[in-house]
């Protein structure tokens, strides 16, 4: 069953209620009839259900409020205006109302029998059979009714302003706190409690005797410790700004000398008002108010202690917060312009520096270092220049040669700057910080003060901190451009494969007396090899094989150049030799000097089975006989771009043969023969003779297919490092 | 297969270059730029000895192509020497022999400049 707050509140308020009826009533009856009928069990029953209801009031009130980060300067503040307010109205009080105390008297005959016949609080159930002497006591009477008002409302009152008190300094103590903090606090507030209610108890209960003291004396040595233990949990001190520590010492001070005034004058408890509610109020109010003198007094002197440090301390948390906002904003942003000004604004804020700027080195090999200036502050990229000068010793070139952190102490008259500069912009130390980021200088931090030697070594850590995370930043922003161009070039070289796919013919040719089969695979994305066919109308077919030197794109490109000069020039040369030579004659002046294209160029007389070939430095024809023989035509020839066609004309030769029926011509480039295997071992020229004479009888697609697996097979684990092309005919005779 | 190196010696004023390894086309851009210091320094005799160059790529080619070309204007000459049978043949198939100086020995290279 769930109590709810205001059933708690409803039974609290009635209480109170029923008990200041009850002390009007027998004021009333007493002073209509003169005497005290008030017997000491009720004085004592009215006690405890006092202490019963203060007590769940105060572990509610704790209970429900949350722990929060304490506030110092309001918390003064509050206690200052609610302590002031008791003081005033306490002296006030005892001015005005000087007959409004309480008079001590003997209580009346008490009744044991009815005491005991009272439903007994669980909290003194075990008190209950002690109780054997409770005459003798005096009790306290109020001298008029208006003493009783004053009683309740400031007993009650400041019984809700202690029990707030213990919420606040909760919020302090537990400021940062380990689970020990959590169990010192509890015990004191514990061992007060039982003082305090012992304090009620015990005088009721024994005459006072030794033991009794002893115990007392034990609990008030015990609270002293824990007192003091709590009274050093001030980690909050270290945080606060140098504007709220002197406005607190300030605080602090006023409120002690309040609650000091408080606790030494009887002020509080002026003519008994408050120990006639009850003793273990007036018990209570005065130990937490030792503590609040206790904890105010230490905190006041920490504060002030913590006063000349406050500096370095905010300095350091400043540097911290900027390092947090740095590593986020490293792994959020790439625009290197956003980040280079945090990472300056950032160094002179924690540095106090006045001028700074951020520069990258484009470093690349055999170049003078292209240095691009960014978020320069109170200065301009002229001045930076002016700065440095034209000499080729300067700050920066010291700090791109040394790769390490630079500080001149006294810019003036350093050799490494500018005189005139460094008078104009008046500066008088300056740090240089290299960006490094995997090994590589990307970059320098320049952070410049008015001072001379006005950056220690704390101030070059900071900033040696700031500039790993720029040098971070700037690699990652280049790695991501990388990564962009990269994947750019990777679309652009798919979409090259795919366009020298369509350069090679996308059909064998149905040639009535000729088999054509043929194969083409590029090494790499795209390749440099090419072959293709051309039927030219008085019954001749072409097939050329070539291979431009290199690969990749530039292969690719000197490739689709030698289609369309061969496409061309097969319909005006028939031989082969000629159309090689004017080949020649327009690639050797369009080809980088580096490149070269080897070309096999075999035409077929459909009709006669005449085969005319000229090989321009390409991998000689194989030609297999259906007898078995196999030859590879080796004709002089130089390679296309060797030499220009004057040049080449007198070493390039064409040569005929008639076929016969079943031989078998293999045109191939040098990525078949080269093939090789995880030995470095080639597939070579007679493994290729061979696995064509073995199957001769078989088709041309037969035959193809049968040199492929072979390869493969040889290469097995290796990887071809080259483009292969194939193409395998058979004659079958005109008919 | 980028264990390729190339070693430079001098021998009564001509330049002794020793391939060795795998010549392609990742590593021919090394070969590319030592001879082009060699030729900018104005050394313009120079011998290319295969005696361990155990593979080239037609990329390997390109490169002595071009360097032939050049030092041949300024009356120089590349010579290349020592090549096994294999390195010859790749260097054979293009027609390399008949445009330019490839001897069997080192001193057969060297009696060609001086005659």
């Amino acid at each position: 069953m769930e109590i709810k707050p205001i059933y708690i509140r409803t039974f609290l308020i009635s209480v109170l209620v029923l008990l200041f009826l009850f002390d009007s009533f027998s004021f009333l009856t007493s002073s209509a009839s003169g005497l005290n009928i008030i017997p000491a069990w009720a004085v004592f029953s009215r006690n405890f259900l006092l202490l019963f209801s203060a007590f769940i009031f105060f572990f509610l009130k704790l209970g429900k409020t949350e722990i929060k980060k304490p506030d110092l300067v309001t918390a003064c503040w509050k206690n200052i205006l609610w302590l002031g307010g008791f003081l005033i109205l306490a002296i006030t009080v005892s001015y005005f109302f000087t007959d409004s105390g309480f008079h001590k008297t003997n209580a009346g005959e008490s009744q044991i029998a009815q005491f005991e016949d009272l439903p007994s609080d669980p909290a003194e159930a075990s008190s209950d059979g002690e109780v054997t002497e409770p005459s003798g006591k005096q009790i306290l009477l109020p001298n008029s009714f208006s003493s009783l008002v004053v009683s309740y409302l400031f007993g009650i009152g400041l019984f809700i302003f202690i029990a707030n008190v213990w919420v606040t300094l909760r919020n302090f103590v537990y400021f940062k706190r380990t689970p020990r903090f959590e169990l010192h606090f509890k015990i004191l507030l514990g061992l007060i409690f039982t003082i305090s209610v012992a304090e009620l108890v015990l005088p009721v209960l024994t005459s006072g005797g030794s033991g009794t003291q002893v115990l007392m004396i034990f609990l008030y040595i015990l609270v002293a410790v824990f007192l003091g233990l709590n009274s050093f949990r001030l980690g909050w001190v270290l945080y606060l700004s140098r504007k709220e520590k002197i406005l607190s010492i300030i605080l602090i001070f006023v409120f002690e000398i309040i609650c000091i005034i408080l606790l030494s004058t009887n002020l509080l408890n002026q003519g008994d008002t408050i120990a006639f509610l009850s003793p273990f109020l007036i018990h209570f109010i005065r130990l937490t108010l030792i503590y609040l003198i206790s904890y105010a007094g230490i905190s006041f002197f920490s504060i002030l202690f913590h006063l000349p440090t406050t500096e370095v301390f905010e300095r350091k948390s400043s540097e911290l917060s900027s390092l947090h906002s740095l590593s986020k904003l490293v792994s959020n942003v790439f625009d290197l312009n956003e980040l280079s000004q945090a990472v300056v604004n950032y160094s002179l804020q924690t540095t106090s520096g006045s001028i700074g700027w951020l520069e990258i080195y484009q470093t690349k090999k055999s170049e003078s270092p292209g240095i691009k200036i960014l978020a320069p502050r109170q200065i301009t990229s002229t001045e930076i220049q002016d700065l440095f000068g034209h000499s080729d010793e300067n700050l920066r070139s010291r700090l791109v040669s040394t790769r390490v952190l630079q500080v001149i102490d006294r810019a003036e008259g350093s050799s490494l700057l500018h005189a005139s500069a460094v008078k104009i912009k008046k500066i008088g130390s300056i740090a240089a910080i290299p960006l490094i980021a995997r090994g590589e200088l990307v970059g320098g931090l320049f952070i410049l003060k008015q001072v001379s030697g006005g950056f220690d070594k704390d101030d070059a850590d900071t900033l040696t901190t700031f500039a790993d995370q720029a040098a971070v930043a700037i690699d990652n922003t280049r790695l991501f451009e990388a990564s962009l161009e990269r994947e750019r070039l990777q679309q652009e070289l798919f979409i090259a494969q795919k366009m020298q796919m369509k350069l090679l013919p996308q059909a064998n040719p149905v040639i009535e007396s000729l088999e054509v089969e043929s194969v083409s695979y590029p090494a790499y994305e795209v390749g440099g090899d090419y072959y293709d066919f051309i039927s030219v109308p008085d019954g001749r077919f072409g097939i050329i094989v070539a291979d431009v030197s290199g690969k990749g794109t530039s292969a690719a490109f000197y490739m689709a150049e030698v289609k369309g000069i061969f496409q061309s020039l097969a319909r005006i040369f028939y031989s082969p030799k000629l159309l090689l030579l004017e080949a020649n004659t327009v690639l050797y002046g369009s080809l980088d000097r580096k490149s070269f294209v080897s070309l096999l160029y075999c035409v077929f007389d459909v009709k006669t089975g005449i085969l005319t070939q000229s090989r321009a430095g390409h991998c000689p024809l194989l030609v297999v006989r259906a007898d078995g023989t196999g030859t590879y035509l080796k004709t002089p020839g130089v390679g296309i771009g060797l030499g220009s066609s004057v040049v080449i004309e007198p070493k390039l030769e064409e040569t005929s043969l008639t076929l016969e029926v079943g031989d078998v011509c293999v045109l191939y480039s040098d990525g078949v023969v080269e093939a090789m295997n995880e030995e470095m071992a080639e597939f070579g020229y007679d493994r290729l003779k061979d696995v064509v004479i073995q199957n001769r009888h078989r088709s041309a697609k037969e035959i193809l297919d049968q040199l492929i697996t072979e390869i493969n097979t040889f290469i097995w684990n290796g990887k071809a490092s080259d483009d292969l092309t194939l193409v395998v005919t058979k004659w079958k005779g005109s008919k | 297969m980028s264990n390729f190196t190339i070693e430079i010696r001098e021998d009564r004023s001509i330049k002794v270059l020793d391939l060795a390894g795998y010549l392609d086309a990742h590593n021919s851009n090394e070969l590319e730029e030592k001879l082009s210091e060699l030729i900018h320094s104005g050394h313009l005799k120079i011998v290319v000895n295969f005696k361990n160059l155990n593979y080239i790529a037609s990329a390997g080619l390109g490169v002595f192509m071009a360097y032939i070309e050049d030092v041949r204007e300024k009356e120089g000459d590349i010579k290349l020497c020592e090549m096994s049978d294999k390195v010859y043949t790749v260097f054979d198939l293009l027609g390399f022999p008949v445009l330019y100086d490839i001897t069997r020995t080192e001193s057969e290279a060297f009696e060609k400049f001086n005659a």
